[in-house]
């Protein structure tokens, strides 16, 4: 039933892109759109697979989710309204919108303890989404996209190092134990 | 009734109401503005009119004040969950060393941003921003905490009716195991009476048509038999057990009046219950949703009032509101611009105004000697080059009261006078002058 759902919405949504467009409903119906193409591709699927990892690889109970949640949507609105006041300037005084926006959602990646792959599996959600948005002429957003695409790719390499790093020194430190 | 047993349950749920807004408001408050900002950068090119006009528009000080007032809030709902022990103050309490990091800057952007906002002396702004840190820090945690749970144990407690509800479906189990029992008996002893009945009678049909009597007598000697059978039966084979089933149904039926009469108690209590839990919660979430409405509906209004002074010319102040003539005023507001068209004016009810200073947020005048002492309005016209046909553009108006110079000032004959009464009236208008023109020495 889902799939067949989806499939409806997605002809639904080839059809009508040449009529809406330049309008409000386009733009909502190409977001919808690369949704439904993501849920085609079970992309959900694997990035709810790879949290739930993450979290049990952390010992993250619902009660610790909820509470870094809660941190991160802090710092998330205290990164806008600093910006906003104009202070800390020699951080943010050279960051535009999309690194800004980045910046606001690290604290949230970092606190969720996402791994390399959650992260690179985020960045291919923003890579359909950049590559929608500029198909379809949405320059500004999909600029920003493309940014943060970057951004969480970047941030998945480094963390794939820092695992693989990590990794590296607890096999030598076994080996030092035998 | 006793006056504090009907007022007790009223204090209770407006505590409970004001206990449930200290954690609803901020969260609230949050989520719409983590929202505002993330759609608001995330989609540039789709921009939501309502939140950039409403809250994305308002000022860092107006965001700072509300942000106080909701950690007000949060501090006061914090105090009444430890007082009813449902949350455990303990500073510094964090799991992991990215949550102390996260905090950490968190704390340090909040304080930055309320110290940019709210505190006037910029060179010594890191006194403040270091001790708000590490107060918002300490905070954190609870904050956290608090925002992550939420009490809903009234809602409950007008809810719930489990000890009882488990007490009576027991009974009802009980009961309902007996009127089987009951029903059963009964069952089987009408068959067994209905069997033997049927026996009776298809025995007398058959001694009828063999003897060849007529009906009437034949009926009178059938019931003859009847009665006999039933007497037989009942007095002397099963009078023991009659006696005993009787007393047994007797005793049943009590039990079984008993509980009809403790079950429709039971649904009674639990309907009364109900309805009153769902009213009163009903009645809690009008309230909430009201006072919600009303805050988020003012704020909005608050901004959006903002956000169009922001955009027009606008006098927003005029300093000072009282004065004399030839003195300095200064008006400030928005949108005053570069005085670029000759046709760009300050006008009063007595014409045209000589400008000293015109700056984007301040113009500076003084007040012509020809102006009559009373209550004079005063706006800006400005001509928009940009629009067709230069429309012009009017400020709202101000009011300036002028009043009479020697109101304020000593005359020369005054000053020249050196009796009492004279130093008096001279105190009595530098009094006047610190007051109404904040200029208690002469210019």
């Amino acid at each position: 039933m889902p799939k067949i759902f989806y499939f409806i919405l997605l002809i639904v949504s080839f059809n009508l892109v040449r009529l809406l467009k330049e309008s409000p409903p386009f733009f909502l119906l190409v977001i919808l759109f690369v949704f439904a193409l993501m849920v085609q591709v079970k992309y959900f699927e694997k990035l709810t697979f790879s949290i739930r990892r993450d979290f049990e690889k952390h010992h993250l109970g619902k009660s610790d989710f909820r509470k870094r949640l809660v941190l991160g949507l802090i710092f998330f609105i205290a990164v806008f309204v600093v910006r906003k006041a104009g202070g800390v300037g020699w951080l943010f005084g050279s960051f535009d919108e999309a690194t800004l926006l980045f910046f606001s959602l690290l604290g949230l990646l970092i606190l969720l303890q996402t791994s390399s792959l959650t992260s690179a599996l985020l960045a291919v959600a923003a890579i359909s989404y950049t590559a929608f948005f500029i198909i379809y002429k949405f320059d500004k957003t999909g600029e920003i996209f493309a940014s943060l695409t970057f951004f969480l790719f970047t941030w998945a390499s480094l963390q794939a190092l820092r695992e693989k790093l990590l990794a590296d020194q607890a096999k030598k430190s076994s080996a030092f134990d035998i | 009734m006793n006056l504090s047993e009907f007022t007790k349950p009223i204090a209770v749920f407006f505590y409970e109401i004001i206990k449930f807004l200290c954690w609803l408001l901020p969260i609230i408050f949050f989520s719409y503005l983590s929202l505002s900002f993330l759609l608001y950068f995330l989609f540039p090119d789709f921009p939501i009119d309502f939140s950039a006009k409403t809250i994305l528009s308002l000022t860092s000080d107006d965001l700072a004040l509300i942000l106080i007032i909701l950690f007000f809030l949060t501090i006061l709902g914090i105090y009444f969950r430890y007082r009813e022990n449902k949350i455990k103050i303990n500073f510094m309490r964090f799991d992991s060393k990215s949550e102390v990091v996260v905090a950490l800057v968190t704390s340090f952007f909040f304080s930055t941003f309320l110290v940019k906002s709210l505190f006037v002396l910029k060179n010594f702004e890191f006194i403040p921003i270091v001790i708000f840190t590490f107060i918002i820090f300490l905070f954190l945690p609870h904050l956290i905490s608090f925002y992550s749970s939420v009490d809903l144990s009234f809602f409950k407690k007008n809810l719930n009716l489990s000890e009882e509800k488990n007490t009576f479906i027991n009974e009802i189990k009980n009961y309902l195991k007996s009127l089987v029992k009951i029903l059963k008996i009964i069952i089987v002893k009408l068959v067994w009476l209905s069997l033997s009945v049927f026996i009776i009678l298809l025995f007398a049909s058959i001694l009828k048509n063999f003897l060849s009597v007529d009906q009437l007598k034949m009926a009178a000697f059938l019931l003859l038999i009847l009665f006999i059978f039933l007497i037989i039966k009942f007095t002397l084979v099963y009078q023991a057990k009659f006696l005993a089933y009787q007393r047994k149904l007797k005793n049943n039926l009590i039990e079984l009046i008993q509980f009809f009469y403790n079950l429709s108690a039971f649904l009674w209590r639990l309907i009364k219950k109900t309805v009153m839990g769902f009213t009163i919660i009903s009645l809690f979430a009008i309230i909430v949703i009201v006072v919600i409405t009303f805050l988020t509906r003012e704020l909005n209004k608050y901004a959006n009032y903002q956000r169009r002074l922001r955009e027009n010319i606008t006098i927003i102040l005029i300093d000072p509101s009282v004065t004399t003539l030839a003195q300095k005023v200064s008006l400030k507001g928005y949108n005053f611009g570069w005085r670029v068209n000759k046709r760009d004016r300050l006008v009063s009810d007595n014409g045209p105004v000589v400008v000293d200073e015109w700056k984007e947020e301040e113009i500076i005048f003084t007040v012509p000697l020809h102006w009559k002492e009373r209550s004079t309005n005063l706006w800006i016209e400005r001509i928009k080059d940009d629009m067709p046909e230069k429309k012009l553009l009017k400020s709202n108006t101000i009011s300036l009261k002028i009043l009479s110079r020697w109101d304020f000032f000593p005359a020369e004959a005054e000053l020249k006078r050196k009796d009492p009464f004279s130093y008096l009236m001279r105190a009595v208008k530098k009094i006047r002058r610190t007051l109404f023109l904040k200029k208690p020495y002469f210019p």
